[in-house]
């Protein structure tokens, strides 16, 4: 059919012209003249793709089959491949086996206890299972730019030993000890994040630690790789005038700031400038409170003008508000909180070690809030309309996060009980790669030690939820429960039905 | 193009030189979606042969095959500009264009690619792109290997390290 229509337009372009008439020849030749040309078998001719050409056909493809299509032959492996953004930009889940020591209002700790972790992409329903000694006995501090913030202590608790763990390239990067021995005081670590990819120098590392004894004292330790340097910064802080004990329940960061939240009565929240040798505290919206049952979370957003979010829910009304923090840290009284009606394009991932914001394309999965709870690995999404949008008026259909090989989700109260508590994070399929990477947060989800990967599976396929049914995401049923209440249930979830 | 004489301009043709010698006649207003042609006409230098040492007649004969279904579809839009009648129209032009692709071989696919890129007509290379990229989807290498008929220049240990780096994703 095409060989004719391009004899036609030849036609067509000769009848318009009087000149070059010998076109008449070569066209009737052109069909016989494709074998000749070209012959059939042309080996390695595929391997001569210009670099633009194979960008072009990577941008189409998705985070796996680009690994795959580089692994083809060496014009194909494209040194400038970084740069290069994959079709999809679904967030990935990755789960850790792993056990949680305190409740989520306390400072939720989040430790692996084998060497697996599992990576889960939503979209082509496939699970991968990945494998790495660093991850035994590691604290997950962070998710984001494809990396985990990892650390260990030594046995006698007084050095921890933080490194960068990146499950897609199994790449790890070790970061100087930090002694936390400071001043005759022993501190203990509390939560840690990092700015930027650790790929870049300009990456920061912040560990925010509480003076173990008197809970009236904390530091503020920050280590960049900057010009090979090898040591951490401490800064000493108090808690000044203000009547909370100094754990720390999460640390963030956003636009140069890093901020943290303290445990249950606490009630500021804490800024702190890398470079200054104080820190700021800035009062939670009005109807915020974190000493309430009520469940809040700070979330630090990677859209173009980075943003401080307060996640919010009321568990009485079970409703979620969000709030943004509108702050210059130079002009104290300028800061302020004002409440976001809306999430435009946005998802927000809610859950205990980390929390994040993924940005554009989402489709209807847009203005979506994702909350992974560890009790009975249940999550929920549900849309935010507006504010106080009750909970039987939000369409809350489960979106299937986890593949499912087979079988048909299981009812809540079939799971397998755990010993071990699991937990999943949300990752993201930019893992490993530089470029703009989503930052997804942590989750827990139980599930029995010995047969990781298919039980995690079930539990989390049963588990989290959303709004899709074109992937596939099916009946299974939920609980609004929050992740806190659900830590202080969890002695009742580990029997075996 | 937007010289006031552009109903005139519009009839003239440029000759296009294949790799292998053939003379193809092109109008300007279809030959304005290349890049490289659009570029050539601004500057006032396609005078005589316009010799294209990248691209061959079958791969030409295709390329402006393309050009001028694109062409046409732009000046019937604006005429009818009917709004269903533009989705029709679209999901005409939708289809169309996965029939010329899919109707090409392996090596016309790649020589098309090669074309379009060279001529530099984006929405050509877009859909070529989009097509390889269909057919490498849920591929392993060596799949891949096969269909576009490459030999792995990669040594053993080479390829060892290659699957050590992303071992999760060739499980």
């Amino acid at each position: 059919m095409t060989k004719s229509s391009s004899i036609d337009i030849k036609l067509e372009v000769m009848a318009e012209s009087d000149v070059e008439i010998k076109i008449i020849g070569v066209t009737s030749m052109t069909d016989s003249a494709i074998g000749v040309e070209k012959p059939k078998i042309v080996e390695n001719l595929w391997c001569n793709l210009p670099d633009n050409v194979s960008i072009s056909i990577l941008e189409r493809l998705c985070y796996v089959d680009q690994i795959h299509f580089r692994a083809v032959c060496k014009s194909w492996r494209l040194k400038i491949y970084g740069k290069v953004r994959y079709a999809n930009k679904f967030p990935w889940i990755l789960a850790i086996e792993g056990e949680r020591f305190l409740p989520i209002f306390e400072s939720p700790r989040l430790i692996s206890m084998s060497n697996k972790c599992c990576l889960y992409d939503p979209i082509h329903k496939q699970k991968y299972t990945i494998q790495n000694k660093v991850l035994v006995g590691a604290n997950i501090h962070a998710s984001k730019y494809g990396w985990l913030l990892l650390s260990k202590e030594t046995p006698d608790y007084r050095t921890y030993l933080f490194s960068f763990y990146n499950p897609f390239t199994n790449e790890i990067i070790r970061l100087p000890a930090l002694k936390m021995k400071i001043s005759g005081k022993i501190f203990s670590c509390g939560k840690a994040t990092f700015s930027t990819s650790p790929a870049s120098s300009d990456c920061m590392i912040c560990v925010v630690s509480t003076e173990s004894s008197f809970y009236e004292e904390f530091c503020v330790s920050t280590y960049s790789p900057r010009g090979g340097n090898k040591t951490w910064n401490n800064v000493l802080l108090g808690m000044n005038r203000y009547k909370c004990d100094t754990r720390i329940t999460r640390v963030v960061y956003t636009d140069g700031v890093f901020y943290f939240t303290f445990a249950e009565k606490g009630n500021v929240m804490g800024a702190f400038k890398p470079g200054l040798k104080e820190w700021k505290a800035y009062p939670y919206p009005k109807n915020v409170s974190p000493s309430s049952m009520d469940y809040m979370s700070l979330i630090e957003s990677h859209d173009n003008d980075e943003n401080l979010l307060i996640a919010h829910r009321h568990l009485y009304r079970d409703t979620w508000d969000i709030y943004r923090f509108n702050n210059k840290m130079e002009t104290e009284r300028e800061m302020d909180w004002c409440q976001i009606e809306k999430l435009e394009s946005r998802m927000l991932f809610v859950s205990a070690t980390s929390t994040s914001l993924q940005l554009e394309g989402m489709g209807s999965l847009a203005n979506t809030i994702h909350v992974a709870e560890n009790r009975h690995g249940q999550a929920c999404s549900f849309q935010l309309h507006t504010k106080l949008v009750k909970r039987e008026q939000c369409p809350q259909q489960i979106f299937d996060w986890i593949i499912q090989k087979k079988g048909r989700p299981q009812p809540i109260s079939s799971l397998p009980g755990p010993y071990g508590i699991s937990n999943a994070a949300y990752s993201s399929a930019q893992f490993g790669l530089a470029g703009t990477m989503t930052p997804m947060g942590i989750a827990s989800v139980p599930s029995t030690n010995t047969s990781l990967p298919f039980n995690l599976g079930d539990l989390l396929r049963a588990s989290l939820n959303a709004s899709f049914t074109t992937y596939g995401g099916g009946g299974g049923h939920y609980d609004m429960r929050p992740v806190s209440s659900s830590d202080n249930n969890s002695e009742s979830s580990r029997h075996r039905p | 193009m937007s010289t006031p004489s552009s109903s005139v301009f519009s009839y003239r043709v440029l000759k296009l030189k294949s790799s292998d010698g053939e003379i193809f006649e092109v109008k300007q207003t279809v030959a304005v979606q290349s890049g490289v042609l659009k570029q050539m006409m601004e500057d006032g230098c396609t005078e005589g042969e316009i010799p294209l040492n990248n691209v061959d007649s079958p791969t030409l004969a295709k390329i402006i095959e393309w050009c001028n279904k694109h062409h046409d579809d732009d000046v019937e839009g604006r005429v009818l500009s009917q709004e269903k009648e533009k989705e029709k129209e679209k999901a005409d032009m939708k289809r169309w264009e996965s029939e010329f692709i899919d109707a090409l071989n392996r090596d016309e696919l790649y020589f098309l690619l090669i074309g379009s890129n060279y001529m530099n007509i984006k929405e050509l290379l877009d859909c070529a792109a989009q097509k390889v990229a269909g057919m490498v989807k849920g591929k392993t290498p060596e799949a891949i290997r096969e269909m576009f008929n490459i030999q792995s220049d990669f040594t053993e240990e080479e390829e060892k390290a290659i699957r050590k780096e992303n071992q999760w994703a060739f499980n």
